[in-house]
C-alpha cells in the first residue's frame, strides 16, 4: 500500500532521475571503447546541465538562494547594474538618432 | 549462443555492451529479455559467465558505439535518451531476481574474452562487492522546497520579524528602508537556518534506517524541470526488510513538511548506482553534511 504512493523508478521518476545515475554513477570500468561523458561540448544542453553545472550546485551547497534575486541583495544590484548598462545603450541610440536628423 | 546470436544479430553488431554484473545466471523466461523489449529497443541480451559471474551484456552496432559514432550520439538526446532508458530497462529486468552491480553507461568491449578477462581481473572486488548488497536496495530521496511558502509562514511565525514589520509602519519613508533592509537580511539568515533544519531532519530520519547513505549534488532547475528548488538529494541502502518501514517513514516526513513548503519525493528501487565500487571508496557515514557541503564526497564523471 505504501508502495503505491511513492511510485516505483522507472514510472515515477523523469528522465533527469535516470540520466542522473545511468550516466553519473555505477560501477565505472575502463571498457575498449573510451568514452567522454564529461566532454561538454558535444552534449545536449540537458546532460551538459547536469554533468557539468552539478559542480557550480554543489559550490552552492545548499545555498541556492543567494542565487535568487529576490532574495539577495548582491544579484538584485547585478540586475539593477544590467537595467542600467541596458538603458545608457537605449538613451546613446536615442541621442545617436536625434543627431541624425 | 554466441552462433546463434550472431545470426540474429548481423554484421555490424561487432561490440559488446556490458550492463551489469550478477552472482547468478538471470533468468530469462518469457523467451528472452530481448524480445519483450523489442518493439521499444531491438535488443537481445544474454550473460557471459566466467568465475561463477554472469556479465549481463548485448551486442550492439559500431554504427553506433564505435569512439567516433559515440561521440556523435552523444549530441543527440534522442539517441542519448532510449540508451539511456534501455540500460535502466534492462538492468531492472536482472534485478528481479539477482543482486547486481550496475555499470556506467556504455561500457563496451570488443571481445567476449574482453569480457571474460575483466570478470577474471576484478573477481574478489565483484563477489566482495555483490554480497554486501544482497538483501538490500537503493532508493532515492530528493527534497524540492517553494521558498515562497516557506518565506510566508517565516514572517508570519517570526517574532523577531513580526516586531521588525511593526516598526517600519511607524517609520518614515527613509528608515523604513532601512528597517526593511535589515528584515530581508533576517529573512533570508533565518530560511538557510530553516532549510538546514529541515533537510537534516529528513536526511537523519531515513539515515537510521539504513545501511549506507549518499549525498549527492544538488541538481539545478533546469536538469530537474520542478519549479521549486531541490535542498536535498541523497541515496539509501536498505535491508530489504526494512523497506516499509522506510517507505512510512518517508511519507511521515513528506506530510510533516508538506506545510512548510517541502516536498519530498522518494524513488526506488534503483539498481544500486550509489553504492557500488571496486575501487573501495572510504565509507565514513558524515551525518552533517549540512553545515559543511563542500565537505561532500564528489564523484566525478568518467
Amino acid at each position: 500500500m505504501a508502495e503505491q504512493q511513492l511510485a516505483h523508478a522507472i514510472q515515477a521518476t523523469n528522465l533527469a532521475d535516470i540520466l542522473e545515475r545511468v550516466l553519473d554513477k555505477g560501477i565505472v570500468i575502463a571498457g575498449d571503447i573510451k568514452i567522454s561523458l564529461a566532454d561538454v561540448e558535444l552534449l545536449n544542453i540537458k546532460i551538459r546541465l547536469l554533468i557539468a553545472s552539478v559542480d557550480k550546485a554543489m559550490e552552492m551547497g545548499i545555498n541556492w538562494w543567494q542565487q535568487d534575486p529576490y532574495l539577495s541583495t548582491k544579484a538584485r544590484e547585478a540586475e539593477i547594474e544590467k537595467e542600467n548598462a541596458s538603458l545608457k545603450k537605449r538613451l546613446e541610440r536615442l541621442e545617436a538618432k536625434i543627431k541624425a536628423k | 549462443m554466441m552462433s546463434a546470436h550472431e545470426k540474429v544479430t548481423g554484421m555490424r553488431e561487432k561490440l559488446i555492451y556490458v550492463y551489469c554484473v550478477s552472482h547468478k545466471e538471470p533468468n530469462f523466461k518469457d523467451s528472452d529479455l530481448g524480445n519483450s523489449h523489442t518493439k521499444i529497443f531491438g535488443v537481445r541480451v544474454y550473460p557471459i559467465c566466467h568465475q561463477d559471474l554472469y556479465a549481463v551484456v548485448s551486442k550492439v552496432s559500431e554504427d553506433e558505439f564505435t569512439e567516433e559514432n559515440l561521440k556523435k550520439n552523444l549530441s543527440d538526446m534522442k539517441w542519448v535518451e532510449s540508451n539511456v532508458l534501455r540500460h535502466e530497462e534492462v538492468i531492472e529486468e536482472i534485478m528481479r531476481d539477482c543482486t547486481v552491480i550496475p555499470f556506467k553507461f556504455a561500457t563496451i568491449f570488443k571481445t567476449e574474452e574482453n569480457v571474460k578477462a575483466l570478470l577474471e581481473e576484478h573477481t574478489e572486488e565483484f563477489k566482495k562487492s555483490l554480497e554486501g548488497l544482497e538483501g538490500k536496495e537503493e532508493w532515492g530521496i530528493k527534497v524540492y522546497c517553494n521558498i515562497d511558502i516557506l518565506k510566508t509562514n517565516l514572517i508570519k511565525e517570526n517574532e523577531e520579524i513580526k516586531r521588525m514589520e511593526q516598526d517600519i509602519k511607524l517609520s518614515s519613508a527613509g528608515k523604513a528602508y532601512l528597517l526593511m533592509k535589515k528584515r530581508d537580511g533576517l529573512i533570508e539568515s533565518i530560511l538557510n537556518k530553516k532549510i538546514n533544519e529541515y533537510g537534516q531532519d529528513i536526511f537523519e530520519e531515513l539515515n537510521a534506517l539504513s545501511r549506507d547513505t549518499r549525498i549527492n549534488k544538488l541538481l539545478p532547475k533546469e536538469v530537474t524541470e520542478q519549479k521549486d528548488e531541490m535542498i536535498l538529494n541523497a541515496a539509501f541502502l536498505i535491508d530489504t526488510c526494512k523497506i516499509i518501514v522506510f517507505i512510512d517513514t518517508a511519507i511521515f516526513l513528506k506530510e510533516k513538511y508538506k506545510d512548510k513548503g517541502l516536498n519530498l519525493n522518494c524513488t526506488g528501487p534503483w539498481p544500486p548506482y550509489n553504492f557500488c565500487s571496486i575501487n573501495p571508496i572510504s565509507s565514513g557515514r558524515d551525518s552533517n553534511l549540512f553545515e559543511t557541503p563542500k565537505g561532500v564526497k564528489k564523484e566525478k564523471a568518467i
